[in-house]
C-alpha cells in the first residue's frame, strides 16, 4: 500500500497559498501516477478558522482528490493544535472578590492544574493582570466548531469504510479501513484536551479503547496504522508531546504504525532503534509552515510511505531552495498481523505431557486457570516433524463446553483454537501426538532431518510458545508406563525468541529468561516453572535420552544403503525376490504369491525413512517413504515389533495409520488392513519391514493376514504364536535370501551370513 | 479440579494401531537348517 504523508498544512510567512507550497511537490511525485491514501497529520490550518477550512477543502478538491483517483475515504485528515479556534467563546471571567477566601484558593488552585475536567483556567488579561476564567460546559466544543463543520462536508456521503471525527460531541477518533490492502488507519486527535489557555498534547483513553474495540470487530486480522498530530518529543520545558504511557496504549489496542507531525522534522532515527520491530512510528516535518516556524536548516517535508504486511519503507522528502531533492530512505520492520495484540490472559497456564514409551505417543493435557477469552485463543500448534496430533473436540469448564476448531495449516501443522469472549475459570484440554519425542539416543538418530537448532543429539524436548499472558507458566513432562525410568535423563531449561536474521527467520536464545525459569528435575518428571513468561518466547524441558537405544552394527548402515540401490536400480529385482520366496517356502509353513501385496522396506540412513526394496505392490507405491515411527510401517521399524491395523477394529482415528487424504501422499493405496513385521539384524536392531497389505481379500494367505490383524487388532491374542513363527520365518528367508543373492556385494552378503550364525547358535 | 479429576479426563489409549508386544525368539534349528543350507557345495 503506498501513502502519501504531509503534514502541518498551516501556511505561514512567506507562503500565502497552498499552491505555492505544492508545486515544488508535484515536479518530485510526477512519477507516482496515485497513491492509495493520503495521510494528513494534523494542523490543516493555521488558526482554525472557517475561510481557511474552506480554502483546505478546495486544495483538496482540485489537489489531492485526483491522487486518490477522487476517492475521499482515501484521504485521512486528522486535526492538530492549530485546529482549535482560540477565538471560540468557551469561558468567561470569575470575580474572585465575591467569593470568601477559602473558596477563591481552592479556584486558583485548580485553575493551576493541567486541563482534565477542572473548570477554570489562568489567563494574562488584556489589561495585563491575571485573571481566571470559567469554563462553559455547554460552549467548550463551539472550539472544535470550524473543524467539524469542515469533515462533516468533506466526508458527506463516503461509504461504510469511513468512521468519522465527531470532536464536537467528544468524540477524539476516526477509522478508514482499507480490504483491499489489509490495513486500517485510525486517526486521532491529540489536540483533545487543548483549549486557548492549554497547549499540551495528550490521547484520550476512551478514544483508544473505542477504536481498538472497532479494529478488533472490523478489521482484526489487519495492519493497523494510528495517525495524530504531535511529537514524541518537545523543547525543553514545554508541554506539547505524546509520553511512552499514550504510546503504550496503542500498542495495546493492536497498532504497529504511526504517522504524526507537529515537530516539523523526522526526528526518529533513535527512536527506531529504541521501539525496534514493536512499532513503526513515521514523522514527517511540514508542508506548509514558513522558515520561522521551522527548526533550523529543516526545510519543507513530505513522505511517501510504502507499507507492506511485514515493513514499511519511507522516503522523506525535503526542499532545499525551490525543489525538493532525493529522498532519504528508511526501512522499518513491523511484526506480522495478528488478530488482536493478545486474544486472552491466563492466571495459571499448565501444561502436561506424558510419554508412553510403550508405543511412543503423547498425551498433551492443557489446564488454564481464569481464562479472560477475548476472540479466538490458540491451544496448540504441532507441527511435522514432530508427528500427527489429534486434539479433543471441546474444551472442558466448569459450566460447559466449548468448541474447539481445528485448521490444517502448511507443512503438515495444525492449529487447535478456542473462541470466546468471556472469562472461564477452570479450562482443560488435550490433545495427543505421535513421534514427538525420542525414547533413546539410537530413534533420535532416526527422527527426520533434526531442525532444532539448540538441542544435541543425545537430548530431545518439548517446548511452548508463548501466545498470550499469564501470571504462572508450567511444564511438566512425564513418563509413565513399564520401561519408564530408563528414557530421561539429567534436564535443562531452554527459552528462545524468534528474529529475523539476514531474511531468515531465526530462534535466538534469551539465557536470562533462562535464569528465571526454576527445574524439577525428576527421574520420571521434569517441570519448568516460571512467573510471568514472555510472550513470544518458547520455552523448552531438555533433557539427556538415558538410554543408547539398539544402534546399527559396523558397516550395517552402508550393506543397507548398497541393498537399498542394487534393487531399486533393477525395479523389483526379480532374483532377490524369487530367491527370498523361494527360502520362504522352504520354510513349508508360509508361501508368498503374485497375488498378494506385499513389499519389502528397507531402511536409507542418509534420507532417515524407510523405502521400497523389493515385492508385489502397484507401481505408484514405489514413491512411498516412512519416517520412523510413522505409518504401520515405521512404528513396526521404531519398536521393532510386528505392527497391525485394520479398518474399523480398536477404534476410529489413529495416530499411527494415516489414511491417504489426510496425509496427502498420492502414493499411498487405499487398503483396509496392514500386518508389518520388522526384519532384525544380528543385534536385533531393525533394518527394515516386511508389510503387507490388503484392500479385499481373495487368497488365502491375505486372508489369513486379514484375520490376524482383526483379531489382533481387537485386543486377542489367539493368533500371536502364529504371528510370532511367521514373523521369525520371514526373517530367516528374508537373510537367507540376502546371503544367497549374488547380485548384492560381498559385504552385505557376508552380514547376511553373520546373522545366520548368530540366530543358528544355541 | 483434583488432581485424581485432572488424570481422569486424559483422554482414553485408543490407538488402532496394534504392536505386538512380544520378545523375537528365533527358531534356532529352523535357521540352523537354513545355513547349513546355503553352505552345502552346490552338485555340480
Amino acid at each position: 500500500m503506498k501513502i502519501l504523508h504531509l503534514s502541518d498544512l498551516h501556511l505561514t510567512d512567506p507562503f500565502e497559498n497552498f499552491e505555492q507550497v505544492w508545486l515544488p511537490v508535484q515536479s518530485a511525485v510526477r512519477s507516482h501516477r496515485s497513491f492509495d491514501a493520503v495521510v494528513v497529520s494534523g494542523d490543516l490550518t493555521q488558526s482554525a478558522q472557517r475561510p481557511e477550512y474552506d480554502r483546505l477543502e478546495k486544495f483538496l478538491e482540485t489537489t489531492i482528490l485526483p491522487l486518490v483517483e477522487g476517492r475521499r475515504e482515501a484521504v485521512v485528515l486528522v486535526p492538530g493544535n492549530h485546529d482549535v479556534d482560540w477565538n471560540a467563546r468557551i469561558s468567561s471571567p470569575v470575580s474572585l472578590a465575591g467569593l470568601g477566601a477559602d473558596a477563591a484558593r481552592e479556584v486558583v488552585r485548580e485553575a493551576l492544574r493541567p486541563p482534565g475536567r477542572d473548570r477554570y483556567r489562568l489567563r494574562i488579561s488584556p489589561l495585563g493582570h491575571l485573571e481566571v476564567q470559567a469554563i462553559s460546559t455547554r460552549d467548550y466544543a463551539s472550539r472544535f466548531a470550524h473543524l467539524q463543520r469542515f469533515l462533516r462536508n468533506f466526508y458527506r456521503g463516503v461509504g461504510r469504510t469511513v468512521r468519522p471525527f465527531h470532536v464536537s460531541d467528544r468524540d477524539h477518533w476516526s477509522a478508514h479501513l482499507f480490504p483491499k490492502h489489509r490495513v486500517a488507519i485510525y486517526g486521532f486527535n491529540s489536540a483533545c484536551s487543548n483549549d486557548a489557555f492549554w497547549t499540551g498534547a495528550s490521547l484520550s483513553a476512551v478514544a483508544i479503547s473505542e477504536a481498538g474495540r472497532h479494529a478488533r470487530e472490523k478489521a482484526p486480522d489487519f495492519v493497523k496504522v494510528a495517525v495524530w498530530h504531535h511529537g514524541l518529543s518537545a523543547e525543553k520545558g514545554r508541554s506539547d508531546l505524546l509520553t511512552l504511557t499514550e504510546l503504550g496504549y496503542l500498542y495495546h489496542a493492536g497498532f504497529r504504525v504511526g504517522f504524526h507531525g507537529h515537530t516539523h522534522r523526522d526526528e526518529l532515527a533513535l527512536l527506531d532503534e529504541f521501539l525496534g520491530e514493536r512499532f513503526a512510528v513515521i514523522a514527517t516535518g511540514s508542508l506548509g509552515a514558513g522558515a520561522a516556524e521551522r527548526p533550523d536548516a529543516v526545510g519543507n517535508q513530505f513522505s511517501i510511505v510504502h507499507l507492506h504486511p511485514g515493513q514499511v519503507r519511507v522516503q522523506t522528502f525535503e526542499r532545499r531552495g525551490q525543489g525538493y531533492g532525493a529522498p532519504v530512505k528508511r526501512t522499518l520492520r513491523l511484526p506480522r498481523p495478528t488478530a488482536q495484540p493478545s486474544t486472552a490472559e491466563a492466571a495459571r497456564h499448565r501444561r502436561t505431557w506424558t510419554i508412553d514409551p510403550s508405543n511412543g505417543l503423547v498425551s498433551c493435557l492443557v489446564e488454564l486457570e481464569d481464562l479472560h477469552a477475548r476472540g479466538r485463543v490458540v491451544l496448540a500448534r504441532p507441527s511435522e516433524p514432530h508427528g500427527h496430533a489429534i486434539g479433543d473436540s471441546t474444551v472442558e469448564t466448569p459450566t460447559g463446553k466449548h468448541k474447539v476448531h481445528r485448521e490444517q495449516l502448511s507443512g503438515g501443522a495444525q492449529r487447535f483454537s478456542l473462541v470466546a469472549d468471556e472469562l472461564i475459570p477452570d479450562a482443560t484440554w488435550s490433545y495427543r501426538v505421535s513421534n514427538s519425542t525420542a525414547l533413546s539416543k539410537a530413534d533420535r538418530q532416526k527422527q527426520p532431518e533434526p531442525i532444532e537448532t539448540h538441542i544435541a543429539l543425545d537430548e530431545d524436548s518439548f517446548s511452548h510458545s508463548v501466545r498470550f499472558p499469564c501470571d504462572r507458566l508450567v511444564l511438566r513432562v512425564r513418563v509413565r508406563g513399564p520401561g519408564a525410568r530408563a528414557v530421561m535423563g539429567p534436564a535443562r531449561v531452554l527459552v528462545e525468541f524468534e528474529s529475523m536474521r539476514d531474511g531468515e527467520p531465526t530462534r535466538i536464545l534469551d539465557p536470562d529468561e533462562a535464569d528465571r525459569c526454576t527445574l524439577t528435575d525428576l527421574k520420571t518428571e521434569k517441570r519448568l516453572e516460571v512467573e510471568a513468561p514472555l510472550v513470544g518466547h518458547r520455552y523448552s524441558v531438555v533433557f539427556k535420552l538415558a538410554s543408547p537405544g539398539v544402534e546399527f552394527s559396523d558397516g550395517m548402515e552402508t550393506a543397507l544403503e548398497n541393498a537399498l540401490q542394487t534393487c531399486r536400480q533393477h525395479r523389483g529385482a526379480e532374483e532377490i525376490r524369487r530367491r527370498l520366496v523361494d527360502a520362504i517356502r522352504k520354510e513349508g509353513r508360509f508361501t508368498l504369491n503374485d497375488e498378494a501385496t506385499w513389499l519389502c522396506l528397507l531402511w536409507s540412513g542418509e534420507r532417515r525413512r524407510l523405502l521400497p526394496a523389493f515385492g508385489v505392490f502397484p507401481e505408484p507405491s514405489w514413491n512411498v517413504r516412512f519416517p520412523s515411527g510413522e505409518g504401520v510401517a515405521g512404528h513396526a521399524f521404531r519398536f521393532g515389533k510386528p505392527a497391525f491395523w485394520k479398518e474399523g477394529a480398536g477404534g476410529e482415528h489413529s495416530l499411527i495409520y494415516r489414511d491417504k487424504t489426510e496425509v496427502g501422499s498420492p502414493f499411498m493405496q487405499r487398503y483396509t488392513w496392514i500386518c508389518c513385521f520388522p526384519l532384525l539384524s544380528a543385534n536385533s536392531c531393525p533394518i527394515g519391514v516386511l508389510s503387507f497389505a490388503g484392500a479385499t481379500s481373495s487368497t488365502p494367505r491375505e486372508r489369513q493376514l486379514e484375520r490376524m490383524a482383526a483379531e489382533l487388532c481387537s485386543g486377542g491374542r489367539a493368533l500371536a504364536h502364529q504371528a510370532t513363527t511367521l514373523w521369525d520365518a520371514l526373517n530367516r528367508g528374508f537373510w537367507t535370501g540376502v546371503a544367497a543373492e549374488k547380485e548384492l556385494d560381498a559385504r552385505t552378503r557376508e552380514l547376511a551370513f553373520e546373522v545366520l550364525k548368530s540366530r543358528a547358535k544355541p | 479440579m483434583s488432581e485424581q479429576k485432572k488424570e481422569a479426563a486424559m483422554p482414553p489409549k485408543n490407538e488402532p494401531v496394534t504392536l505386538l508386544q512380544i520378545t523375537y525368539e528365533p527358531d534356532r534349528k529352523a535357521w540352523a537348517t537354513a545355513l547349513k543350507e546355503l553352505e552345502k557345495p552346490k552338485p555340480r
